[in-house]
């Protein structure tokens, strides 16, 4: 799956709207296409909805059901979908259980992030 | 005297008379009838009868005188001795009958002898031994001659007084050799009689007393063996020997039980009070038959003729191992409290009611440097003055007899605080008043409250932060992404700008100029540096907080020190507040130390934050000459050492206290967080079970000191 002309697209998941709206903005500014909603909920109407998505930034602490089990959730959906872990706790680590989906150690960013270019190189790298 | 007459007897006498008779007549009747001479013849034919009387008569003269003298004298001799004899003499019958008895008898017994005549011995006796009368009895009538035989009697005395006597006697025979009787001599013994059976009661006494004496009672020589005459006989208990084992002769001598060591003193002892003809007092020991070792006491004195001789030693030893022992317990158990007081690791002062120094242990003396000589008598609050405070509640302590406490009381020691505890226990047992004083430093004690303290401020601040983390996290996340955003959107390099900004009739260099003239975008890298170091604010008091994915392995602190001198160094780039590289990097690594277990980035974090830390205080101080950092490792028996010794301004007291709490720094406002050095000490001590500890005066430079544990229990 290569996305040399059309842009790729993002959906960020997070229950901060002030953390969306920026990194929507970065991204956007990157020339990403970005869609981004407050639960895992409104992700998995979204999906679907057969709205198709390159990637998602994950947050961990959301209302309903939490970041992990929404990865697995969504996984169950859309295999295809990458994900970058977004996460304001601390003492976060990575759960086997989304290790063996792919996701690594370098794919999680804490909160607060003063600069998003890795994140952005991240997301690029996953998905080429 | 000698008799050289012959004794004739009566026969002889006779027969020689008749002879001379004879002759005389055939002399003379041949005379008468042969004439010749007619005169003589006549002559002694007129007078022959007369003459031959007057011959005869002179020839039987002479011979009786001549015949007698030697019996005369004798019954002389006999008649003076028994008259001047002191004893009496007797004469019995073949009765056995008195029938004589001197007037001696009378003299000497007052018993008149008439009451005695006609009376056999036996009869006057009384009926007492009646088998020692029955053999004299026996004797008797075997006409047996006796020799003093004693008896007593109180026959003739009206007093009844006993009284004893002795005799004497042989049997006597007439011519014929028929027994006549018995013929002898008695004499009163009863004085001497008395005088014996007292001297055999009053040796019997002595006997008595002596066997009665708990030890041994001795008559002896003055000799190296100590040989003995006498030996009481209790020899047995003192010794386990019989006392006559001891007498001269015996299986041992006094001198062998005494033990090798006390010899010479006892023969000393004994020869210098003889010397001086005085009586000696010694303490030795013996060692008893069972060869137990006793304890003795000795007295005794010479016995000295009228000459001044020495004829024997006497005296008495007995057993005082009992009170020796008592003394040796008494000694012992001394010793022993006094160990015991001395091995006190707290200052022990014994004072009286009126605070005067009677007793103190070791640790007092070395402490104040006196001896105990030096400071008895004197008032303990001359001699600790840093307890001036206290004197008052001391002095109301020992008075009424109330324990008291103070504690942590802050005293100066060389300008540096030391902390006490004082304790004043009243004596209240029976002639002894006063107190026990009791002073210990608890600094070191006071310092851990401290740490410990720092530690729960520590653990709290992390607990706090874990809980807010996230909540800060978002917003802190929506301000840093912001002011990206902002810098970016406002910045011409962005295609993206350019086109909204040709939409919107802005021209972005234009606009960039006015946002420098108005210093607007450093408002927003200030809003951005200020969003960064909150966020690093949290991140530090979230190492607070106990973090399970420590990752301990075995590290060499040699690579470990070098990776973080260098990360130091590379920290000058960044900040500019201070040169690292005119700082000298000291390396003194112990050989001798292994790989040690612990979470590297966390120790490398630790050992830059020193360095950081080392090198700020030394841009503080421009003035100092060579700036150096030496850092060093030590292997010590549990722990490794790691040493960061820089050669900056140093700290003084309040700053070293306080080095490790959380939030408190040294720096200007803005530069640190006033967490580093807590999060570094809390990484030592609460996630490596280590300890971390510095070392400064001011103008000394600082000396920080971490261990971590070899054997790593976690």
């Amino acid at each position: 799956m290569t996305h040399s002309m059309m842009p790729i697209t993002v959906l960020i998941v997070d229950d901060e709207e002030m953390v969306r709206n920026n990194l929507a903005a970065y991204f956007e500014d990157e020339g990403m296409q970005v869609t981004g909603v407050e639960s895992y909920e409104a992700a998995r109407d979204l999906i679907q909805d057969h709205e198709a998505f390159d990637i998602c930034v994950m947050d961990m602490r959301l209302p309903g059901l939490d970041g992990n089990a929404a990865i697995l959730a969504l996984h169950e959906f859309w295999p295809e979908l990458r994900y970058i872990i977004h996460t304001g706790s601390v003492n976060y680590t990575l759960p086997d259980t989304l290790r063996c989906i792919g996701i690594e150690d370098e794919h999680v960013f804490a909160k607060p992030m003063a600069d998003m270019g890795p994140m952005t190189a991240t997301i690029r790298c996953l998905l080429e | 005297m000698k008799n050289k007459i012959p004794i004739l007897t009566p026969y002889k006498v006779a027969g020689i008379y008749t002879l001379l008779a004879a002759i005389w007549f055939l002399l003379t009747a041949q005379l008468t009838t042969s004439s010749g001479q007619a005169g003589l013849a006549q002559w002694v034919i007129t007078y022959h009868d007369g003459f031959f009387v007057v011959v005869t008569a002179l020839l039987l003269y002479l011979l009786i005188h001549y015949q007698e003298k030697p019996q005369r004298d004798l019954i002389n001799r006999y008649r003076d001795l028994a008259i001047s004899s002191s004893d009496w003499s007797w004469e019995m019958d073949d009765q056995f009958r008195f029938t004589y008895l001197s007037g001696r008898l009378y003299e000497l017994t007052g018993i008149e002898s008439s009451k005695l005549l006609g009376r056999t011995r036996w009869d006057l006796a009384g009926d007492q031994d009646q088998e020692k009368w029955n053999q004299h009895r026996k004797t008797l009538e075997d006409h047996q001659p006796f020799r003093d035989f004693t008896y007593q009697s109180n026959m003739a005395d009206d007093s009844g007084e006993i009284r004893s006597f002795k005799i004497s006697g042989v049997p006597v025979y007439d011519d014929r050799g028929q027994f006549m009787g018995y013929r002898g001599t008695g004499t009163d013994i009863t004085e001497q009689v008395q005088a014996e059976s007292a001297h055999r009661e009053s040796q019997r006494m002595l006997a008595t007393l002596m066997s009665n004496l708990p030890g041994l009672a001795y008559r002896g020589g003055n000799d190296a063996d100590w040989s003995l005459e006498y030996a009481s006989s209790g020899t047995l208990g003192l010794t386990g020997y019989p006392a006559d084992d001891l007498i001269e002769g015996g299986k041992v001598t006094l001198a062998e039980l005494i033990l090798k060591k006390d010899r010479d003193y006892v023969w000393q002892g004994v020869q210098e009070a003889l010397d001086k003809k005085r009586p000696y007092q010694l303490s030795y020991r013996i060692k008893t038959a069972s060869g137990e070792e006793k304890w003795v006491w000795e007295q005794g004195c010479g016995v000295f003729s009228a000459d001044g001789e020495l004829q024997a030693i006497e005296g008495f030893i007995t057993d005082i191992s009992e009170s020796k022992n008592a003394e040796e317990e008494l000694r012992r158990v001394r010793q022993y409290l006094s160990n015991v007081f001395d091995s006190m690791p707290s200052i022990l002062v014994g004072v009286d009611l009126e605070g005067a120094i009677i007793e103190w242990n070791l640790r007092a003396q070395e402490d104040t440097g006196f001896s105990v000589d030096e400071v008895r008598g004197r008032f303990f609050g001359d001699v600790f003055p840093q307890l001036e405070s206290q004197l008052e509640k001391i002095r109301q302590a020992i008075e009424q007899r109330q324990p008291m406490k103070s504690e942590n009381l802050i005293t100066d020691v060389d300008h540096e605080a030391h902390y006490s505890d004082v304790m004043v226990y009243p004596l209240i047992a029976n002639g002894v008043r006063g107190a026990v004083i009791r002073i210990d430093d608890v600094t070191a004690r006071v310092r851990l409250e401290e740490m410990m303290v720092q530690t729960e401020k520590m653990l709290s601040v992390g607990g706090l932060a874990a809980g807010m983390a996230h909540e800060i996290n978002n917003p802190l996340g929506a301000i840093l992404q912001g002011c990206q955003n902002v810098t970016r959107r406002l910045s011409a390099d962005l295609p993206k700008n350019q086109e909204v900004a040709d939409e919107t009739g802005v021209d972005l260099q234009r606009l960039h100029h006015y946002l420098e003239a108005r210093g607007i975008s450093q408002f927003v890298d200030d809003i951005r540096e200020a969003g960064s170091r909150a966020a690093k604010i949290v991140a530090d008091m979230l190492a607070f907080s106990r973090r399970s994915e420590m990752s301990f392995v075995p590290a060499d602190l040699r690579e470990l020190l070098d990776i973080s001198a260098r990360l130091a160094g590379s920290d000058y780039d960044l900040k500019k507040k201070y040169d690292f590289r005119q700082i000298e990097i000291v390396r003194e690594y112990d050989p001798a130390l292994g790989d040690v277990k612990c979470d590297k980035t966390e120790i490398e974090q630790v050992v830059l934050n020193l360095l950081k830390n080392a090198a700020h205080a030394m841009a503080d101080n421009p003035s100092q000459g060579a700036n150096r950092i030496i850092l060093r490792t030590v292997k010590e028996d549990n722990f490794a050492r790691i040493e960061v010794i820089d050669n900056g301004p140093g700290m003084d007291e309040q700053t070293r206290k306080r080095i490790f709490e959380p939030f408190f720094t040294t720096k200007e406002v803005g530069l640190g967080t006033g967490l580093g050095l807590s999060v570094s000490y809390f990484i030592i001590t609460e996630q490596h079970n280590g300890s971390m500890s510095v070392e400064s005066s001011p103008g000394k430079g600082a000396r920080f000191i971490i261990r971590l544990p070899l054997a790593q229990t976690t």
